[in-house]
């Protein structure tokens, strides 16, 4: 499935990824793809410039570690971008939930 | 390390430098040690994709930061004018000051509300104009209260200088190769009744200059002066900064 079909579900997505702990943005992609059952196998280049835009907006928020002897940069999701999470996972509800009443 | 200085490069190109692009480039560097074989893209993808991600959200700031510095702006201004009067100063200044106000509260609300929706390339152009024209504005109203006499308002300018570096950031992250043309859709992309409410504006402000002219002077001449000379300076303002500010489109 590529970015294009996400359009619109992938702030989401991104943020669900990290409710569970912090990540960088290879283990973001790699779960989101482990979660989809690699039906998300997204161009890897599209992940990161979300990750910033929505630390930008306050959502999540990032630090440098080292690992490997590397610098990694970790994100994590901040108190507002769990309350959006929470709220986007409401809307997605109700928008399957109506659907699943039209199609059924 | 040509991947790596080919995005440097890449995002040079559209406006991310320094310390966003060093660590942009660490970041993709660090997902190519853990997956060698990983699909990036191309250096030029990722900073197009940058780029279009991170200019919206340091316009909606920088929008939002300028109508702040321009709320403080006002509200000197508006206490200027009601503890000053008419002591001291040059009257020219005073009257650059009240006419900088109006441009600056109409440039600023007109810049939050595209910044606010903005997605296209055009959108967020006209809202960094419209941010740009109001801060201009501003500095308008503060140099002039300064001039009038009022020193107060030069209390506004950090908050106008520090919106004007947010405002130039925003500015500074841009497509390679874009185009920087007129916007193609005027007013009527903010405004339901575009025509209609802006008269019915200019018409609002006109009046309450007006009576305020006759009621304050008592006099029905003063009013009639004051409504003519703000009619005449919202016509004047219109021709001049309605194409800049997006107020009337450039389609023909």
């Amino acid at each position: 499935m590529n970015a294009e079909k996400l359009k619109g579900h992938l702030d989401a997505l991104v943020l669900a990824t990290l409710a569970e702990g912090p990540a960088h943005g290879y283990a973001v992609i790699e779960e989101l793809k482990l979660r989809s059952g690699g039906a998300f196998d997204l161009a890897e280049g599209t992940v990161y410039p979300v990750l910033h835009r929505l630390e930008a907006e306050g959502l999540l928020a990032s630090a440098w570690t080292e690992a490997a002897g590397r610098r990694r940069r970790v994100y994590r999701l901040t108190r507002r971008g769990r309350t959006s999470l929470a709220g986007r996972r409401r809307d997605w509800q109700s928008f399957v939930h109506a659907v699943d009443a039209v199609l059924a | 390390v040509s991947f790596s200085s080919d995005l440097r490069s890449e995002l040079a190109r559209n406006g991310i430098r320094g310390v966003l692009a060093h660590r942009i480039v660490a970041e993709l560097e660090d997902h190519l040690a853990c997956d060698p074989n990983a699909n990036v893209g191309t250096p030029a993808e990722i900073a197009d994709r940058f780029t279009a991600e991170l200019r919206i959200v340091r316009t909606r700031r920088a929008s939002i930061g300028s109508f702040a510095a321009l709320a403080i702006c006002g509200a000197v201004f508006l206490v200027a004018a009601g503890t000053h009067g008419r002591s001291g100063g040059s009257p020219w200044a005073a009257l650059a000051a009240i006419a900088c106000a109006q441009i600056a509260l109409v440039a600023g609300t007109l810049a939050v509300m595209r910044g606010l929706r903005a997605r296209s390339a055009g959108d967020l152009r006209i809202a960094q104009r419209r941010g740009g024209v109001a801060l201009v504005a501003g500095l308008g109203v503060a140099l002039g209260l300064a001039g009038a006499g009022a020193f107060a308002g030069l209390v506004a300018l950090p908050g106008l200088i520090l919106a004007a570096r947010a405002l130039r950031r925003a500015r500074a992250i841009t497509p390679a190769g874009e185009e920087h043309g007129f916007e193609e859709h005027g007013i009527g992309a903010d405004l339901p009744f575009p025509r209609v409410t802006l008269a019915l504006l200019g018409t609002a402000v006109t009046g309450a200059v007006f009576l305020q002219g006759v009621v304050g002077e008592r006099s029905l001449s003063e009013g009639l002066i004051r409504g003519g000379i703000e009619a005449a300076g919202l016509g004047l303002g219109l021709a001049l900064l309605g194409r800049p500010l997006g107020l009337v489109s450039s389609a023909r």
